[in-house]
């Protein structure tokens, strides 16, 4: 398949920035240590549980949460942008490969890269505090699943917001709206089994619960049924396909009034 | 002496409004960027609260502290972010001058180097978060009935003015490697990230952690220490109420490193 030269393309990226991926991975530990104190904190005042989690299990999804958001952020809407405003997207318009799948294939390599050098320090650290425990082993499959499905949607997220250029120009206000919302709502700063009902609600209905909120309920609570295992990995497919459609579809459209100034 | 010092002030003045002035012209030509950047910033803080709101649903105190606490001192932390962001925006692009050489250009300037990057570019963005902490800090005096005498100002003034220059010195330190690394972004963005954490109580870490961000890297005078001061004098201890004093001496260290780099700074040969 011609799109794996872009897996080594991706990969040679990441290997020159090296000491980027390096100190990724210690911010996330100091963040992963102080959302230990912080959590032990709020469990200091309450019985053990606290809507049903135990400490462990908080603390477990919110030191993946974290991980995850760092490493699934490989700047594709960045990436995006910059080709669609300085007007080298014409470049890879006449190339004889689709651009979107070209972007994928590229970010993929560096997901995979960057789950070694951030993922493995963090599994290393929570199961020196002891919290592996609460995870679910037979659950693991679905929970990889889950991952790849995540990776999906939050590749499109990214992708959709960089087209979003072809109409504003710029989009670095767009990517910081993306990045908070997709850091509260889908649970990476607090668990949503946190949020008020009415509120877990409203973001059932959102793609962003389905990003690192699914695989990590999977993987972190047992008295989720089966059936509604299966039932969330089907939502999360739904999303990424609906997300791909509507990339190709917007992608498109825009296409079409593409104006570039000269230069 | 003093006409002097005036004389150097009003020159100082003018430069700064001359030159950022310009700065702003050449923004107004991307209005729309300022307003979906502003809505970023609003997002990126509203989220914040949020999630503080969405904990407190929870529990009813975080080691000891209620949540209009915690509201006025993420409001008041916002606000000692913002303020060094005006001024040192400018220092973003110091590896980039590093690098390409660009940076002995300010070698040739009349006036002060680190002032003339200050005057360079304004963060007009900011001044969303400004409003958004000034709100934070209202809403949260009056749910704890906090009330604003001369004292209370004056101390608020002096400690956010000690709060902003720990986290002023915090950015030019960072910034401040670069002479010796070439590339200071990784430092910044280390700062930049760590920011985000300077609004939880100090107290909920273990003794080691809480000496490491009391005085290694001083996150806890960003608003925890100042705050205490402001919100529960009787529990204050000396430790809190040298927060401006800190802002000074850390202000006054980052400077000197900066002179260092400087003066030791020689160049890429680009």
């Amino acid at each position: 398949m011609r799109y794996l030269v872009f897996i080594k393309a991706g990969l040679l990226t990441v290997f020159m920035y090296r000491a980027s991926a390096i100190f990724m991975s210690l911010t996330n530990l100091l963040y992963i240590v102080i959302i230990f104190f912080l959590w032990r904190a709020i469990y200091d005042g309450s019985d053990g549980l606290i809507k049903g989690l135990s400490f462990d299990q908080a603390f477990v999804y919110l030191a993946l949460a974290s991980t995850f958001v760092a490493i699934y952020g490989t700047g594709t809407e960045w990436k995006v942008s910059n080709t669609i405003i300085s007007g080298d997207i014409i470049n890879e318009l006449i190339k004889p490969i689709d651009y979107q799948m070209m972007l994928f294939f590229y970010s993929l390599s560096q997901v995979v890269y960057l789950l070694f050098w951030v993922g493995t320090p963090v599994i290393l650290l929570v199961s020196f505090v002891g919290g592996l425990d609460v995870v679910v082993v037979e659950r693991l499959p679905l929970f990889l699943m889950s991952l790849c499905f995540a990776y999906g949607i939050s590749f499109h997220i990214d992708y959709l917001i960089g087209v979003t250029a072809f109409q504003t120009q710029s989009v670095w206000g767009f990517i910081a709206v993306k990045e908070s919302l997709i850091f509260v709502l889908s649970g990476a700063v607090v668990p949503l089994a946190f949020f008020p009902e009415s509120v877990q609600s409203i973001l059932a209905f959102t793609p962003f619960a389905y990003i690192y909120n699914t695989p990590l309920i999977l993987l972190t609570d047992a008295s989720v049924p089966f059936s509604r295992c299966l039932e969330y990995l089907a939502i999360q497919a739904a999303w990424v396909f609906g997300l791909i459609a509507v990339a190709r579809g917007y992608f498109h459209v825009s296409i079409q009034r593409l104006m570039i100034n000269g230069g | 002496m003093f006409g002097k010092i005036f004389k150097s002030m009003h020159y100082h003045v003018s430069v700064y409004f001359a030159l950022v002035a310009q700065y702003l012209k050449s923004r107004l030509v991307y209005r729309f960027d300022f307003f979906i950047s502003s809505l970023g910033f609003l997002a990126g803080n509203v989220v914040g609260v949020l999630a503080l709101w969405v904990i407190f649903q929870n529990i009813n105190e975080l080691v000891g502290w209620t949540y209009a606490e915690l509201v006025f001192i993420y409001g008041f932390t916002l606000l000692a972010l913002t303020l060094p962001l005006f001024l040192l925006n400018g220092l973003w692009d110091l590896g980039g001058k590093l690098q390409d050489g660009s940076f002995i250009n300010y070698y040739f300037k009349p006036v002060n180097m680190l002032f003339y990057i200050m005057s360079e570019k304004f963060d007009e963005k900011g001044i969303v978060s400004l409003a958004f902490s000034v709100f934070l800090l209202v809403y949260a005096s009056a749910e704890l009935n906090l009330v604003w005498g001369f004292k209370t100002i004056a101390t608020f003034l002096i400690m956010i003015i000690g709060a902003s220059l720990v986290f002023a010195s915090m950015i030019l330190t960072a910034a401040s490697v670069g002479f010796w690394t070439v590339n200071p972004s990784f430092c910044m963005m280390f700062i930049a990230r760590i920011k985000s954490y300077a609004h939880y109580p100090i107290n909920i870490y273990s003794n080691p952690l809480k000496i490491f961000f009391s005085f290694v890297l001083p996150l806890a005078y960003i608003a925890y220490y100042p705050c205490m001061v402001l919100l529960r004098p009787g529990e204050a201890t000396i430790v809190a109420y040298i927060s401006p004093l800190v802002g000074l001496v850390a202000a006054l260290g980052a400077y000197r490193l900066w002179t260092l780099g400087v003066a030791s700074f020689s160049g890429t040969g680009s």
